[in-house]
């Protein structure tokens, strides 16, 4: 399928109703032609000031969808890390997930467009304690479509840090269309943190395929702040006893017409499975989010917990969220529970900072600080925090 | 110090009315006075207190208020702080993810920059806030905790005394701090209250009950009714309503 196909005849509207708030016509107008590679010496010294600053990471560059080795910290991997282009081991793989393609129009684009990506295997037993950090820059001159695939092969009792960051070096208007899969065999441990920052114009949607068997542990934590047009699809499949998956995420969309979405769906096949979903929003001005969390309970997973919650606050009278949860449970013997508040910054708390001699100013931010909190303390790594606390800044 | 003169206050209801609350107040107190409000439920006690802290909710209709001398209506609640001005709340609200220390440290810091003073380190700051709070009778876990987010109504007010130990203010207002204490809170509030009485600060303690003026011996006691003071006299005043209740009046 080319994108003039997928226009014609996969671009989801309005009627379906996992996109019910989201007019996809603007997109009927790109052409978006594919991304070509480019010549990693231009980008050595942007690269560079984009490391983390705190603590270690081993770095891995994606430049317009392309993964870039000569860019990248290969001599940093352990050689128990197997990490290559995914076209590499494509053809051969019996990893890759089947795609919904009516629930998932844009990974299925992604699946039949998919120019490159990284592949990464540890081996069972293998604990890698320095995180990746996947980094994926942009740029160029003219409009262009990326749809990077990554796949991450976790062993038994394998752990793994990502740090999946997107960053933009162009203003011009782009598609960045990603397919991330992560396979968790038995008691493996996994720790991912998303951090989107696309250029201004940019589209951008992310889909982040889990899987987990027995034991294994998930804990992804997302932030979002740029693009013009943002969405996230996260679905997690619990296939096996025992597995969790604590996800969170915090977006702020602050200019006017920009739109941030996740649609997060966790489906628990098997008992004593646990999962949580906490998600929290800052909007400004005239923008739009939508959280939309699906949590799926098969009948017999029995003996499970599962949370729900989604939390906005909106700083101006035009920002419009729409926050739809939704449950569908076969089993009877299950925990969940789930809460969604959208609302204005409290006028009692602003005026108790205030009598204590704090500034209107520094009373505001300390109280979306205070919001955002609960997301931020999930960072364990330094370097993470900085950069996320870079990104948010208070007017 | 404090000069409230025919001051008037209202507040919009939730159909958008304006209710007129306080009709005309006047008092004055002195520097080095404690001067106690007591009146039944709605007569504008609190009201009186959350005006004069500059509550956004409450439009001043008439009147003037002045401390040392200075119009404060005018001022914004965070520059009534820096004069020295504290209330202490009757209901303290709770802040979710904005840490104890941090707020304190970020308003004694404040109040000081607005009076031209530099910041207090962190080492200076620790010890200080370590010392104060063994004096509120809370543990020290509670300044790593956001602020009043699940304290009980005790620790609650426990954490407002603090805040008035740290900020050393010239004019402080107690509204109905007495309200849901026991003995010991009480007895630790009447301790920290007199421990900052010298011959500058002024006081204004807001309450229904007498109990807590035998911890805090007022100079004056004001009955307050309707949105006025009807009747103001010496501490006895306090010892004849607790007997006699406000109908007599």
């Amino acid at each position: 399928m080319n994108w003039d196909t997928f226009v014609k005849t996969s671009l989801p509207t309005r009627k379906q109703e996992r996109f019910k708030y989201t007019d996809f016509t603007f997109l009927a107008k790109k052409t978006f032609p594919l991304a070509k590679p480019i010549d990693p010496a231009r980008l050595r010294k942007a690269i560079h000031q984009h490391r983390l600053q705190r603590g270690d990471a081993i770095l891995l560059v994606l430049v317009n969808g392309y993964f870039m080795r000569a860019l990248s910290d290969m001599t940093k991997l352990p050689k128990q890390v197997s990490v290559c282009n995914l076209s590499e081991v494509k053809t051969s793989t019996h990893w890759t997930l089947p795609i919904d393609a009516n629930k998932y129009p844009f990974a299925n684009l992604n699946t039949s467009l998919c120019t490159d990506g990284v592949f990464l295997q540890l081996p069972d037993h293998y604990e890698l304690e320095m995180p990746i950090h996947l980094l994926s820059i942009t740029l160029g001159e003219e409009e262009f479509a990326a749809h990077p695939a990554n796949l991450f092969v976790l062993g038994e009792k394998s752990k793994l840090t990502v740090v999946e960051e997107y960053f933009s070096c162009t203003d011009q208007a782009y598609l960045m269309n990603i397919v991330t899969t992560c396979i968790l065999n038995k008691h493996a441990d996994l720790t991912y943190y998303k951090i989107q920052q696309e250029g201004k114009k940019a589209t951008h949607f992310s889909h982040l395929f889990i899987q987990q068997k027995q034991d294994s542990h998930v804990r992804l934590t997302s932030f979002a702040f740029g693009g013009t047009f943002a969405r996230d699809e996260i679905a997690v499949t619990l296939q096996e006893t025992g597995a969790t998956c604590h996800t969170a995420a915090f977006y702020h969309p602050q200019q006017d017409n920009q739109y941030i979405d996740y649609h997060v769906d966790i489906h628990h096949m098997a008992p004593l499975s646990q999962s949580d979903m906490l998600y929290k929003g800052i909007l400004e001005n005239k923008s739009r989010a939508v959280f939309n969390g699906k949590l799926q309970v098969e009948k017999d997973a029995q003996k499970i917990v599962a949370h729900q919650a989604n939390h906005n606050l909106l700083l101006s009278h035009e920002a419009e969220v729409y926050s739809k949860p939704e449950l569908e449970i076969y089993a009877d013997d299950v925990k969940c529970k789930h809460g969604a508040t959208t609302g204005q910054i409290d006028q009692e708390a602003l005026f108790y900072l205030r009598a204590r001699g704090i500034e209107e100013k520094t009373a505001r931010e300390m109280l979306l600080e205070g919001f955002s909190e609960e997301i931020m303390q999930r960072i364990t790594h330094a370097g993470v925090k900085l950069r996320v606390e870079e990104m948010v800044q208070w007017r | 110090m404090l000069a409230i003169n025919n001051l008037h206050a209202s507040i919009q209801d939730e159909k958008q009315q304006t209710k007129s609350i306080l009709q005309g107040v006047n008092l004055h107190i002195k520097p080095g006075e404690v001067h106690a409000i007591m009146g039944p439920n709605g007569s504008g006690k609190s009201t009186l207190a959350n005006v004069l802290a500059g509550h956004p909710d409450y439009q001043v209709t008439a009147g003037s208020v002045t401390l040392n001398g200075e119009d404060i209506l005018s001022l914004e609640p965070e520059a009534r702080a820096a004069r020295g001005l504290f209330l202490a709340f009757q209901y303290p609200t709770d802040i979710p993810g904005v840490n104890n220390m941090y707020f304190l440290r970020t308003a004694l810091n404040s109040i000081r920059k607005q009076k031209n003073l530099p910041p207090l380190d962190a080492a200076d700051f620790l010890t200080l806030v370590k010392t104060k709070i063994k004096e509120v009778g809370l543990n020290e876990t509670f300044l790593h905790r956001a602020v009043n987010e699940g304290f009980s109504g005790g620790e609650k007010k426990r954490n407002e005394v603090l805040q008035m130990l740290m900020l050393e203010p010239s004019f402080i207002i107690l509204d109905e701090t007495d309200s849901g204490l026991d003995i010991d809170a009480l007895q630790m509030v009447g301790r920290c209250v007199n421990s900052l009485r010298n011959g500058e600060r002024g006081m204004l303690v807001v309450t229904h009950y007498q109990r807590l003026l035998d911890y805090i011996q007022p100079d004056v006691v004001h009955v307050m009714a309707k949105g006025q003071i009807l009747k103001s006299g010496d501490k006895t005043l306090a010892l004849e309503l607790e007997e006699k209740g406000y109908s007599w009046l």
